[in-house]
C-alpha cells in the first residue's frame, strides 16, 4: 500500500539500519573453515597424484613404443643376417 | 603460516567478515561461504600483506572485492539465464526476501527494502554505504579500506544517500 507521507517513509527507510546490531559468524565457523581447507588440500593432493600417474603412464607407453620399434628393427636385421648366412651371401642386403 | 596463527586471525576477524559478507550477499549460507573464501584468500596471500595498514583493513578490502566479484558473477549468470524486461535500475515491487538478523523488529520491513535499494547503487557507493551502515566504520576507516581520501568517501556516501532517496521515492510512489 502506498504510504501517505512518502518523504517521511523514505527517511525512515534510510535510517532503518542505524540501530543495526552486527551479525556474528555462525558457531563453529573456524572449524568448518579449517575442515574445508584440509579437504581442498587433500583434493589438490589427489589431483596431483592422478596427474603424476597419468604422466607416468604416458611416459611408459612412449618408452614401450620405442622399445617395440627398436626390437622390430633388430628382429628384421637378425632375420636378414640369418638368411644371408644360410645362402652364403656376401655384401649388404 | 601455522594453523594456530591462522585460527587467531579467523577468530579475531570472523564476525566482521561474516557481517560484511551478509550485507553484500543478503543470504546467510552465501555469506558464510564467501567469508570462508575470504579467509582462504587471506591464508594463501598473507605473504603479500606488507603491514602498511591494519590487518583488519586488508581483510575488509579482500572481503568487499570478493563479494563484488561474486555478485558480478551471479549477475552475469542471471542475465544470461533469463531475459528480463524489468528495469535493473528500479527496486522491484515484490516482497523483499532478505531480513538481516541484527535489524530491530520495527525496522525489519523498511531495512529489507533498503537492502534492495543498496543493491542498485554503483559499486563504490555500495561499498562505502555498506561499510558505513552495516559495519559502522568511520569515514577514515572506510577511506583506508577503499584506498580513497576521506573527502572522496564523504562524497560517495552523499551520492549514495541521494541515489537511495530517489530509488526509495520511486519505489513508494509505484507500490
Amino acid at each position: 500500500m502506498k504510504p501517505s507521507n512518502i518523504p517521511r517513509e523514505v527517511e525512515l527507510t534510510l535510517t532503518s539500519l542505524d540501530r543495526l546490531r552486527k551479525a556474528n559468524a555462525p558457531t563453529g565457523f573456524a572449524n568448518d573453515l579449517v575442515s574445508r581447507m584440509i579437504f581442498s588440500q587433500d583434493q589438490v593432493r589427489w589431483i596431483n597424484r592422478a596427474k603424476l600417474a597419468l604422466v607416468a603412464m604416458v611416459a611408459m607407453a612412449i618408452l614401450n613404443g620405442i622399445l617395440m620399434y627398436k626390437n622390430q628393427i633388430n628382429q628384421r636385421s637378425v632375420m636378414l643376417d640369418s638368411i644371408a648366412q644360410e645362402y652364403h651371401l656376401t655384401g649388404n642386403l | 603460516m601455522k594453523e594456530a596463527d591462522f585460527r587467531d586471525i579467523v577468530n579475531e576477524n570472523q564476525d566482521r567478515v561474516y557481517n560484511t559478507c551478509l550485507g553484500f550477499m543478503k543470504n546467510a549460507v552465501e555469506a558464510q561461504d564467501m567469508a570462508q573464501e575470504v579467509f582462504i584468500h587471506v591464508y594463501q596471500n598473507i605473504a603479500k600483506f606488507k603491514g602498511d595498514s591494519k590487518l583488519s583493513t586488508w581483510i575488509y578490502r579482500i572481503t568487499t572485492n570478493k563479494c563484488l566479484e561474486e555478485i558480478r558473477r551471479k549477475g552475469r549468470k542471471k542475465r544470461s539465464a533469463q531475459l528480463s524486461d524489468i528495469s535493473d535500475e528500479a527496486i522491484q515491487n515484490q516482497a523483499p526476501d532478505f531480513f538481516h538478523p541484527g535489524v530491530a523488529m520495527e525496522d525489519k520491513e523498511r531495512a529489507a527494502i533498503l537492502f534492495e535499494a543498496i543493491e542498485k547503487l554503483p559499486d563504490p557507493q555500495r561499498v562505502a554505504f555498506t561499510l558505513s551502515k552495516i559495519e559502522q566504520l568511520s569515514y577514515e576507516e572506510i577511506s583506508k579500506v577503499m584506498e580513497k581520501s576521506i573527502s572522496s568517501v564523504e562524497s560517495l556516501l552523499f551520492r549514495a544517500k541521494k541515489n537511495l532517496q530517489k530509488l526509495l521515492t520511486h519505489y513508494y510512489e509505484t507500490i
